[in-house]
C-alpha cells in the first residue's frame, strides 16, 4: 500500500526533477555499509583509524566494496531507528546491548553466532552474554567499556578523610566530613537525560537489587535493596552530601562541580572522564577505584556490538568485515585509541595509559545493566520517580512503589 | 474584471509550485503518520490495523494528561511573554533612527545560536551558583532551584525560549510597523493625537495581520517546544516539564511504539488546529 | 505610480522622524543598551569558552588564564569541514532562492487572487505546520529514500521547500497592498507575470529580505531531517558534521567553537540583508 503510493509519486516526480536521483553504482562487487560512531574522540586519528580498516580488508576481500560511515552520537536514536525502519541505510552498526533486545525482537536483525563460533572462547564471556537474547547472539563484540569510581583525593585529605570511600558505608561516613567543608562527597547526576546506569543503577546493583525479577516478568526496583539504595541517597542530601542541583545536573565533568572542586567523587565515571578531570584539578589529585561495595561489586559496563541488520542484502560480506573488525588484528590498536577496552581476553592492548590500566581492574565486575526489551521504558518511570524523591516530592518507598508498579502495568499490558 | 477566469486561473497557476510539494512532501506524510495512528506498528515488519485502540490507550494514559496540562501552562506562560517583548522590542527600534541597525543585529542574536548553546547559558543563570541566585543572595533571598521546582520549571523554561525565540517574531513585527504610511501618524499628529491614541488608532489595527501571524506562528511553536526542554530539564523534575511533544519523541524514538507516538501527534494536531482557529475569530476574520 | 512607490528610503525616514529630537530618546537608548546586554553577555561567553584551553576552568567559573586558537583550528581542521560547509551553502542557498519564489508567488495568489478552494488550501497548508515533525519523520524518510532521495542533494533539499510559514508571511504581507496597484497595472495590460515581477516582488523586498534571513538560517541550523537523509559526507551539512566532532563526553571548548564557527554564516548573511530590511516597505505616496 505504502510502496504503491510512493511508486505513484516517484513517477510524478520523476517527470518534475528529470534525472536528479543517483542511479545504482552497476559493479559486480558486494557492497557494505558500516556506520561508526567517534569512539576514537580525536576525530583525525579516527578517520585515520577507519579508512586504514577499510582499506586493509578491501585489500583482503577484492570483491567486497566497503563503506565506513562515520555518523555523530547526537541524534544516534533517530538516525538508527529511522534506517532500520524504512530498511535502508547500514548493513552493519554499533550498538550497545541496552538497545539490541528491543530491535531483535522487533525481527530488523540478524543473529551472528556464526560470526564468533570459531574462537568463542577469546571473547569476554561478559560480553557475549550481554549481546544475546533469547539463546542468539544479536552482536559481534568489538570493543567494551567499563565505569568506575574517580575522587579527587584533594577535597578527602583536606576533610580529614584519610582513606577514600570504597564501600557504600563509607561513602555515607565520609559525607558529613566534607559537608563541614561545603563539599558533596558524591556528585550524583539526577538529570533524566543521564542514564540510570551511570547513577542509581549502580548503587541498586551494588546493595544487591535488581530492576527486574530474574524472569522478566516484574518490575522488583522496590526491593528492600532497592528502598535501601534510595534512602542512601536521600540519607546522603540530607547531610550535605550531595550537590544542591542533584537532582537536574548531568554528569559532565567539564563545566561541573566536581572540576570546580565542589563534589569530591563520583562512582560511575569512564576512563575520559578521569582524564578530564585531572585536566582540571591536576592528574596527581585524581584517584581510581573499585566499583562502591555494598553487598558485593558491580560496575556498569558494556561492549559495543556490530549489528547485522536483516534487510542488509550482502549479509555473507557483512559477516566478514564484522569478523575481521572484532579480530585480535584490530580490536587491540581500536582499544588503544579509543581508551575502551577490549571485549577479547587474548588480545594484549600495546601502551595502555595508566588511567586505563586502573579501569581495567573493574572490568571483572562489569554488568551491562538489566537487558530487558522494556529495560528503557522501565528506566524513564524509575528516573522520574527517583528525581521526585530528590527534589522532595515522595519519600523513597512511595517513590520506588509507583514506579514499580507504573512498570508491572506496562509488563502486563503486552504494551 | 475584463476576463473573469484570469483570477482564478492565474491564481491556481501561482500557487501550483508550492502545491505540488506541499501534497508530496507534507500532506503524504501527514496522512501516513495518521495512518499509523491506527496500528500498532513499530519498527518491525508485523503490524496490523487496532482501529481506535491507541487513542482509548491515550485517553486513560495519566502521562497524556499530564504532560498536556504542562504544554497548555507552558503556552499560557510563553506565548503573551513573548508577544510582549517581540512587540516592545519592535516598536523600541522603530521610534530611533541612531543606530538602529546596530541594535536590531545585537537584539537578533539569540535567534542566529543553536539551543544547545543557549541551553547552555541559562543553566549557568539558573544554578544554585548561578547568576540570579547571587543576585538574590544580594537581597539576602534564595537560593531558588529554578529547576528543581516544579511549579518554577516551565517559567523558567518559557524565559529561555523567549529569549532564544523574540527575535524572529522582532524583526516580522517591525517590518509591519514599516509597513505603515508614515503619513497617517503624522496627520494623526497633526490633528493633535498622543503617542498611545496613535498606537491604539492607527498602528496596532494596521499592524493585525502581522500580529496574528506571529501569534499564530509562536502558540504553534510554544505547543512543539523541544529543544530547550532536552538540553535542559530532560522533562524533570518528576515529569514537570514533560510535555506533548516530548512524549512524542520519547514514544517514538526511546520506545519505538511509532503506531502510539503517532497517536499522541494527530491529538496535539488537533489541538493546536483548533486553538488557531480560536485565535483567528478572536483577532477577526477581516485580518487574518 | 512605480516611481513613487520605490522612492528612497532615506527620504521618508527623514520625514518621518523630522519633528523628532534625540534628547528626548535616552530612555529608549537606556532600554536598548541593557536588553542589548542580555543578548551579548552570552555571546562574548561563547567567544571565551571557545578560546579557553581544552579542559581548563574557564567562564562562568573563573576567568581562564589564558586564550588559545587550538579549537576553533580544530574545528576548521576537520576533517570534511570544506565539504560540509559547501553542502550547507548548497542547502540553505538553494532553498532560499526557491522558497523565496515560490513562497511569494503562492502569498500573491493567497492574498490577492479568488480562486475555487482558495482559504481551505490555505488553512490546509497551515494545518500542516502544526503537525509535529517527530510524527511525520518515519513517513517522509520512507517516502524520500523509496525515491532513492537518500543520501542525495535533491532529497536533502525538495522536501524541506514545502514552507508553510513562508507562504502565510508572504501572504499576510501581500494583503496590506492596496488593491489600486494592480488594478492598475491590469489596465495597463501587464501580463500577470510581469504585475509579480515588477510589482509585488519590489514592493515586498524588505520582508523577502526577513524571509531570505529566516530561511537561511532554518536550514543553516537545521539538524533532524539533514542527519537522517544524509549517510556520507557528500550530503552532510555543517551542522551535523560538526556533531560528529563530538565524543561522548562533553567538551565544552570545542563545543562552543563550533558554536561560534556556524553562526559565522548566519551573521554574515544578516549582515548583508541588514540594508534592505532597513527599507520600508514602500507606498508612502500612496493615498
Amino acid at each position: 500500500m505504502r510502496n504503491i503510493a510512493a511508486a505513484g509519486i516517484a513517477v510524478a516526480l520523476s517527470v518534475v526533477i528529470g534525472g536528479c536521483g543517483s542511479g545504482g553504482s552497476g559493479s559486480d562487487k558486494s557492497a557494505v555499509t558500516l556506520w561508526m560512531y567517534p569512539v576514537i574522540s580525536d576525530q583525525a586519528k579516527n578517520k585515520a583509524f577507519w579508512d586504514k580498516v577499510e582499506k586493509d580488508f578491501e585489500a583482503k576481500n577484492p570483491a567486497i566494496d566497503v563503506t565506513i560511515d562515520q555518523q555523530p552520537w547526537d541524534g544516534r536514536q533517530e538516525k538508527i531507528t529511522t534506517a532500520l525502519a524504512s530498511r535502508k541505510g547500514f548493513d552493519l552498526v554499533v550498538l550497545g546491548p541496552d538497545q539490541i533486545p528491543q530491535y531483535a525482537e522487533q525481527g530488523t536483525l540478524e543473529p551472528v553466532d556464526d560470526v564468533i563460533a570459531a574462537d568463542k572462547s577469546g571473547y569476554l564471556p561478559n560480553a557475549l552474554t550481554a549481546l544475546t537474547v533469547n539463546g542468539k547472539l544479536y552482536g559481534v563484540p568489538v570493543y567494551q567499556t567499563i565505569t568506575a569510581p574517580i575522587y579527587n583525593k584533594k577535597l578527602f585529605a583536606d576533610a580529614g578523610v584519610s582513606k577514600v570511600p570504597e564501600t557504600l558505608a563509607e561513602l555515607k561516613e565520609a559525607a558529613p566530613k566534607l559537608a563541614a567543608k561545603k563539599v558533596a562527597v558524591l556528585d550524583y547526576p539526577g538529570k533524566p537525560e543521564v542514564s540510570l546506569n551511570q547513577s542509581f543503577y549502580p548503587i541498586l546493583w551494588a546493595n544487591g537489587g535488581s530492576v527486574f525479577s530474574p524472569d522478566g516478568k516484574s518490575v522488583t526496583v522496590n526491593s528492600q535493596e532497592g528502598i535501601a539504595s534510595l534512602q542512601l541517597l536521600l540519607d546522603l542530601k540530607a547531610l550535605g552530601g550531595l550537590p544542591e542541583n542533584a537532582a537536574s545536573k548531568g554528569n559532565d565533568i567539564e563545566g561541573g562541580a566536581l572540576a570546580a572542586g565542589r563534589s569530591a567523587m563520583y562512582h560511575a565515571a569512564t576512563a575520559l572522564n578521569a582524564d578530564q578531570l585531572g585536566a582540571a584539578i591536576g592528574a596527581e589529585n585524581v584517584g581510581i577505584g573499585l566499583p562502591l561495595e555494598g553487598t558485593k561489586r558491580v560496575a556498569f559496563g558494556i561492549p559495543g556490538g556490530l549489528v547485522l541488520a536483516k534487510h542488509s542484502e550482502n549479509k555473507d560480506a557483512a559477516r566478514k568485515l564484522a569478523a575481521y573488525i572484532a579480530s585480535p588484528e584490530v580490536a587491540g590498536p581500536l582499544a588503544k585509541e579509543s581508551g575502551f577496552f577490549s571485549a577479547r581476553t587474548d588480545v594484549t592492548i600495546p601502551d595502555q595509559s595508566a588511567t586505563s590500566k586502573e579501569f581495567a581492574k573493574s572490568l571483572q565486575y562489569a554488568f551491562p545493566g538489566d537487558t530487558h526489551p522494556k529495560a528503557r521504558q522501565v528506566m524513564a518511570m524509575v528516573a522520574a520517580h527517583v528525581q521526585a524523591a530528590l527534589i522532595g516530592k515522595e519519600d523513597a518507598k512511595t517513590a520506588l512503589d509507583a514506579a514499580a508498579k507504573e512498570g508491572n502495568d506496562l509488563l502486563a499490558s503486552g504494551g | 474584471m475584463r476576463d473573469r477566469l484570469r483570477d482564478p486561473i492565474t491564481g491556481l497557476l501561482f500557487v501550483l509550485p508550492m502545491l505540488v510539494l506541499f501534497l508530496i512532501f507534507r500532506i503524504f506524510p501527514t496522512l501516513g503518520a495518521a495512518g499509523m495512528s491506527l496500528t500498532n506498528w513499530n519498527i518491525g515488519g508485523e503490524w496490523s490495523f487496532v482501529g481506535v485502540d491507541n487513542y482509548t490507550r491515550l485517553v486513560n494514559d495519566p502521562n497524556f494528561w499530564s504532560s498536556l496540562q504542562a504544554t497548555l501552562v507552558y503556552t499560557v506562560i510563553y506565548v503573551p511573554l513573548v508577544m510582549a517583548v517581540s512587540l516592545a522590542t519592535a516598536l523600541l527600534l522603530n521610534s530611533i533612527v541612531f543606530l538602529r541597525g546596530l541594535f536590531r543585529g545585537i537584539l537578533f542574536l539569540p535567534y542566529v545560536t543553536s539551543f544547545v548553546f543557549a541551553g547552555l547559558i541559562w543553566r549557568w543563570i539558573y544554578e544554585f551558583d548561578g547568576l540570579i541566585n547571587g543576585l538574590l543572595a544580594k537581597l539576602d533571598l534564595g537560593p531558588v532551584g529554578f529547576m528543581e521546582r516544579a511549579e518554577l520549571v516551565l517559567p523558567a523554561l518559557a524565559v529561555v525560549s523567549c529569549w532564544k525565540g523574540f527575535g524572529y517574531s522582532m524583526l516580522i513585527l517591525l517590518a509591519g510597523l514599516k509597513a505603515i504610511p508614515g503619513s497617517y501618524l503624522e496627520a494623526a499628529k497633526v490633528d493633535g493625537a498622543g503617542p498611545w491614541q496613535r498606537f491604539r488608532g492607527i498602528t496596532l489595527p494596521l499592524l493585525k495581520p502581522a500580529i496574528f501571524f506571529v501569534l499564530v506562528i509562536e502558540t504553534i511553536s510554544s505547543f512543539q517546544v523541544f529543544d530547550t526542554i532536552y538540553v535542559m530539564t530532560g522533562g524533570g523534575p518528576a515529569k514537570a516539564s514533560y510535555t506533548l511533544i516530548y512524549g512524542i519523541f520519547e514514544r517514538g524514538f526511546r520506545f519505538w511504539e511509532f503506531g502510539y507516538a503517532a497517536t499522541w501527534g494527530m491529538v496535539l494536531f488537533a489541538i493546536v488546529l483548533v486553538v488557531s482557529l480560536i485565535q483567528r475569530r478572536f483577532i477577526g476574520k477581516e485580518n487574518t | 505610480m512605480t516611481m513613487t512607490a520605490t522612492r528612497p528610503a532615506a527620504v521618508r525616514d527623514r520625514q518621518a522622524t523630522r519633528p523628532r529630537r534625540h534628547g528626548r530618546r535616552w530612555p529608549l537608548y537606556t532600554l536598548l543598551a541593557v536588553m542589548s546586554l542580555l543578548t551579548l553577555g552570552p555571546f562574548a561567553a561563547m567567544v571565551v569558552v571557545a578560546l579557553s584551553p581544552r579542559g581548563e576552568p574557564t567562564v562562568p567559573a573563573q576567568w581562564p588564564g589564558s586564550l588559545t586558537l587550538d579549537n576553533v583550528m580544530q574545528v576548521l581542521r576537520a576533517s570534511g569541514f570544506a565539504e560540509w560547509t559547501l553542502n550547507s551553502l548548497i542547502y540553505s542557498g538553494v532553498s532560499v532562492v526557491i522558497i523565496l519564489l515560490t513562497a511569494s508567488m503562492a502569498g500573491y495568489a493567497f492574498a490577492k487572487k479568488r480562486f475555487p478552494g482558495r482559504d481551505t488550501m490555505l488553512w490546509t497548508f497551515l494545518a500542516t505546520m502544526m503537525v509535529p515533525f517527530q510524527a511525520t519523520l518515519i513517513p517522509l524518510y520512507v517516502l524520500v529514500s523509496d525515491l532513492d532521495g537518500a543520501d542525495t542533494f535533491w532529497g536533502l533539499i525538495v522536501p524541506t521547500l514545502a514552507n508553510s510559514q513562508a507562504v502565510f508571511l508572504m501572504r499576510q504581507f501581500i494583503l496590506g497592498l492596496p488593491d489600486e496597484l494592480f488594478d492598475a497595472a491590469k489596465v495597463d495590460g501587464a501580463s500577470e507575470l510581469r504585475v509579480y515581477w515588477t510589482i509585488v516582488v519590489p514592493l515586498t523586498k524588505p520582508i523577502l529580505a526577513t524571509l531570505g534571513v529566516f530561511v537561511f538560517l532554518w536550514h543553516w541550523n537545521d539538524f533532524l531531517w539533514p542527519l537522517v537523509i544524509s549517510q556520507s559526507d557528500a550530503t552532510r551539512t555543517l551542522t551535523v558534521g560538526l556533531t560528529v566532532l563530538k565524543t561522548e563526553e562533553m567538551q565544552w571548548s570545542l563545543l562552543m567553537s563550533s558554536a561560534a564557527v556556524s553562526a559565522v554564516p548566519c551573521l554574515v548573511v544578516f549582515f548583508l540583508l541588514q540594508r534592505y530590511l532597513v527599507n520600508s516597505i514602500a507606498m508612502t505616496g500612496l493615498k
